[in-house]
């Protein structure tokens, strides 16, 4: 049985774990700023770290693709927009160990070059952890951490801690770029990419917490070290998210590519109520669900994605047989309609119908051919929209049609849910527009 | 330059252009929404989707720069699926009002819905509306039906981009999302009913032409606005003698896709009635109905009775190239007026964006500089400025080409001024133009969309206009005025033997130096105009 880890959560068991004393004096930074950036982003590259937001996309590529004497300043954003659901990993890290992040972003910062300020864009929800930021930050420019000439190298760099209004699509990078720039909360159509037209017109980086927290452990311990956890192109520790009806549900630590039965049912306790597995979300509520006969797979980008899945920022949702699968996928639907920008004609017709469609469903009025329209429906969403959320709301709801098509039959022929299932939904309850 | 292939055709582009403009280079239309040329490129409306090769997913064709060997299918199986899903998502919601809309028939929506809509909808739940939202007045030329509206942005684009002026705006998200202006920021800028120009459906009409004709009822002809010096392209939307609309007519090097609202309406002017037959006043100082027979022999005998330092003539900026002309011709060369002046009206500033810079119209008529260019007013004993505030005392016939020549003709005492003159002659199409009362001898005139000719706008560009329906009643334009005249006084004279204005426009080269060089250019989009001279 793998064991979990302690690398990223290091500190978080720690009494006063977000303060700067128990974090220690920024070691990998000063090592890093010794370094010239582009061996720090050669490390980067050497460690394989892949983006922990969701597309897995290499962190040091992400970083060499920033252009060299750009006119305006490069920008280096932290996505803290944790608004999956199912996710919420980045949130332990920045409650519980805020200078983490600050330090892998001091260093990314240096690694891009010529980047002046940093900007950590946190969801409006997260109050507390924008306090804790605000905390962190203070005392970092204390001790000369942040600022001007750091550790005396010559450096300048700053951070803001920018508060969301609670969007989903804001973790979008254009969207969070658009907002951070004071706009309407709405992705930006590309190309020109970030890296190269970013926020205020400058090159911009995007990077998730948890990728920045791992870089001050790279630059710490060495490229083979974070090599050493996981697989090679799945390499070091991942935080998982477990929840929905298991016994213990929470944010794990362990190297990338745990297994997924293994994960669920030795480490979470098993399904609440000993009741049978019906299916799993791996990652996050845009990923396509996974059969119980499918999860014996590890959790890392490349196997998710075989599975025909995707691991996305890692929330795992665990469905027990007491689940109504049509209910649940409405549930999904809802919130990607609500959390439609309404730009693009995809997104904001087809997630909105795809709801409808669902809710009739649940509500006893489905039809014999609404299955297959929401298939077909799907496919003019999937890849047709501006932004990756058209793509994102129609992963569950292909997923659940193809897999649970005699469910999806049952409740058009007989009218109702399946017999042990139950809903979370009061139908008697009036719908809230959006 | 880059080479690439569009369904199969090879063509040459400029490197860098989007597919949706290389694509034209082919002859191959990628329908679209959201995209204009004029406004940036957002990728919302996904209807031009197109399959590069080579690329996993299909791209928005507005979003996509061409390169170098690049293959594109516009029209194949998986871009028809694409492109019919995308149009299915903007029907579910759109009311499908079009027998009672009035974009039908020139909407963009309608017309692709016919090439990619389905007969038969799937969609099974009620159409999204927006409750009080569906005639809104949002500016004083603009009424709102958001219930139609499809998201585009292009009217938010054009006040952001264009005008500058912001007042519209995206309010709330996901399906809800409705097109506003801003809480006590009406949509009233200079050039507010660009946005239903450029609406690809009917969510925003002008409140002026709304509910007056169905589109396909309308005959149209290319024109210029006569309402300031710019010279904006137009159409001219009219009916049975009647002009119900001025549309813009594309032309990047005057007024691109755009037009001020103040020359957009300034057709209202022509609802009045009209001057339509001639009228001369008699022995018991009666300004009574006549034939043109009669009134032209009235002038004959004014002119014949007189010498040419007693003959004082007022150009109008409101004329052609070609009437001044012919004027000139007529009074200077061949009556030996003494004085022949033009002037104009100060007006705006009014601001009019090229594709490239803004242009400020500052004349209240279309056509002085051409008026000056062919030799108005540069040898005159008086200007129009000393007739009208000293008086036209000791002249013997004062011939006025076009009462609407300055709005200061309606002031009683510039009126009692020209009137010192022995004999007034005025050509008027106004009824209700009080120099049509003190005149000796009225003739019917013509509005400019009842012209043939040319004016010059104050970049120098000579621009064509077109007759859109012929003359009321018997009525004439001023070419043929002048012409009847010099027929009628110098029978030898070789210029008033045709009225033939595009004749006319070449014998003009050689007289005027200005129109010598004039290269006429058709730009494929219908806009006909000259570089500057």
């Amino acid at each position: 049985m793998t064991e979990p880890i302690k690398v990223l959560t290091a500190n978080i068991d720690k009494p006063n774990s977000a303060s700067i004393e128990t974090y220690g004096d920024y070691a990998a930074a000063r090592k890093a700023l010794a370094m010239k950036p582009e061996d720090v982003v050669t490390l980067v590259k050497d460690s394989e770290l892949r983006g922990r937001g969701g597309a897995g996309f290499p962190t040091g590529m992400k970083w060499s693709f920033v252009p060299k004497n750009a006119p305006k300043p490069t920008y280096l954003l932290c996505n803290a927009d944790e608004s999956e659901p199912g996710t919420f990993k980045d949130r332990v890290l920045i409650e519980q160990d805020p200078h983490l992040l600050l330090e892998g972003m001091l260093i990314a910062a240096y690694a891009i070059g010529s980047c002046p300020m940093g900007y950590i864009y946190i969801r409006g929800e997260f109050y507390f952890g924008a306090t804790v930021l605000d905390k962190a930050l203070e005392e970092a420019r204390a001790k000369g951490f942040l600022g001007k000439n750091i550790f005396g190298t010559g450096f300048d760099f700053d951070m803001t801690v920018h508060r969301g209004a609670g969007a989903y699509i804001c973790g979008e990078e254009t969207g969070l770029i658009e907002s951070v720039e004071g706009h309407r909360g709405q992705p930006r159509v590309k190309p020109p990419f970030p890296a190269v037209v970013g926020v205020f017109g400058g090159p911009t980086v995007v990077n998730n917490v948890e990728t920045l927290a791992c870089v001050p452990l790279i630059v710490k311990n060495g490229a083979e070290w974070f090599k050493g956890f996981g697989t090679p192109k799945n390499t070091g520790p991942k935080l998982y998210c477990v929840s929905g009806n298991v016994k213990k549900p929470g944010v794990y630590e362990f190297p990338m590519g745990i297994n997924l039965k293994e994960l669920i049912y030795d480490h979470c306790g098993g399904i609440t109520g000993d009741r049978k597995l019906k299916a799993v979300i791996p990652g996050g509520a845009s990923a396509p669900m996974l059969l119980p006969d499918e999860i014996d797979l590890p959790l890392n980008f490349d196997a998710v994605m075989k599975a025909g899945s995707m691991l996305g920022s890692a929330g795992i949702i665990v469905l027990d047989e007491s689940v109504c699968i049509v209910d649940a996928v409405w549930r999904l639907a809802k919130f990607f309609a609500h959390e439609s920008c309404g730009q693009c004609t995809p997104c904001r017709e087809g997630t909105n119908w795809l709801e409808s469609i669902l809710d009739r469903l649940e509500r006893g009025e489905g039809r014999p051919q609404d299955a297959d329209l929401l298939l077909d429906m799907s496919d003019n969403i999937g890849g047709k929209s501006l932004c990756a959320l058209g793509d994102a709301a129609i992963g569950p709801v292909i997923s659940s049609v193809r897999k649970f098509r005699d469910e999806y039959v049952y409740h058009v022929t007989h009218k109702s849910c399946l017999p042990g299932t139950r809903r979370y939904r009061r139908l008697d309850m009036p719908v809230a527009a959006h | 330059m880059a080479k690439v292939t569009i369904d199969g055709v090879e063509v040459d582009v400029q490197d860098g252009i989007n597919v949706i403009e290389a694509a034209k280079a082919a002859d191959v239309h990628v329908p679209h929404f959201c995209y204009h040329p004029s406004l940036t490129v957002v990728g919302q409306c996904r209807m031009c989707l197109v399959e590069v090769e080579g690329m996993p997913k299909l791209q928005a064709g507005c979003a996509t720069p061409v390169k170098d060997g690049m293959k594109i299918h516009v029209y194949n199986d998986k871009v028809d699926k694409a492109r019919k899903g995308q149009m299915e998502f903007l029907l579910i919601n759109h009311p499908l009002d079009c027998p009672i809309c009035d974009k039908a028939g020139e909407c963009p929506l309608q017309d692709y819905s016919f090439n990619y809509g389905s007969v038969e909808s799937r969609y099974g739940e009620y159409k999204r509306t927006y409750p009080g939202m569906d005639r809104t007045a949002i500016g004083p030329h603009v009424v709102q039906n958001m219930n139609r509206c499809i998201h585009c942005t292009r009217c938010i684009r054009f006040t952001q981009e264009i005008t500058e002026t912001k007042e519209l705006g995206f309010f709330k998200r996901g399906a809800a999302t409705e097109v506003g202006v801003f809480p006590d920021t009406p949509l009233d800028n200079w050039m507010s009913a660009c946005v239903t120009d450029i609406c690809p459906t009917g969510a925003l009409t002008t409140r002026e032409f709304r509910f007056e004709s169905r589109v396909w009822n309308l005959d149209s002809a290319e024109s210029v606005c006569n309402g300031c010096d710019v010279g904006c392209n137009i159409f001219v939307g009219h009916r049975n003698g009647q002009v119900f609309r001025y549309r813009p007519r594309v032309n990047p090097d005057v007024n691109d896709h755009w037009l001020c609202d103040y020359g957009r309406f300034s057709h209202e002017r022509y609802e009045t009635d009209r001057v339509v037959v001639p009228k001369v006043r008699n022995e018991d100082d009666y300004l009574g109905i006549s034939t043109w027979i009669e009134a032209l022999d009235a002038i004959a005998v004014a002119f014949n009775g007189t010498s040419g330092e007693k003959i004082a003539v007022i150009a109008s900026a409101n004329m052609t190239n070609e009437e001044a002309w012919l004027a000139k011709k007529l009074f200077a060369d061949n009556a030996g007026a003494a004085t022949l002046d033009v002037m104009v009206d100060a007006i705006g500033p009014i601001k009019m964006k090229t594709r490239t810079e803004w242009i400020l119209g500052t004349q209240g008529a279309p056509n002085f500089r051409g008026v000056q260019n062919v030799g108005v007013g540069a040898k005159t004993t008086k200007t129009v400025e000393q007739l009208m505030t000293e008086g036209a005392a000791g002249i013997d016939v004062l011939y006025i080409c076009d009462a609407g020549f300055s709005d200061r003709a309606k002031d009683p005492q510039v009126i009692a001024n020209l009137r010192q003159a022995k004999t007034l002659i005025v050509h008027s199409w106004d009824v209700n133009h009080p120099l049509n009362e003190v005149a000796d001898v009225l003739l019917p005139a013509t509005v400019h969309v009842e012209k043939e000719g040319t004016f010059t706008n104050l970049q120098g560009r000579v621009q064509r206009i077109h007759q859109a329906y012929p003359p009321k009643g018997q009525a004439v334009t001023d070419v043929e005025i002048f012409r009847r005249i010099g027929v009628k006084l110098y029978p030898a004279a070789a210029e008033f033997r045709s009225a033939d204005v595009e004749e006319m426009f070449e014998t003009m080269r050689g007289d005027v130096p200005a129109l010598a060089n004039v290269v006429w250019s058709d730009d494929g989009s219908g806009a006909v105009a000259s570089q500057p001279a």
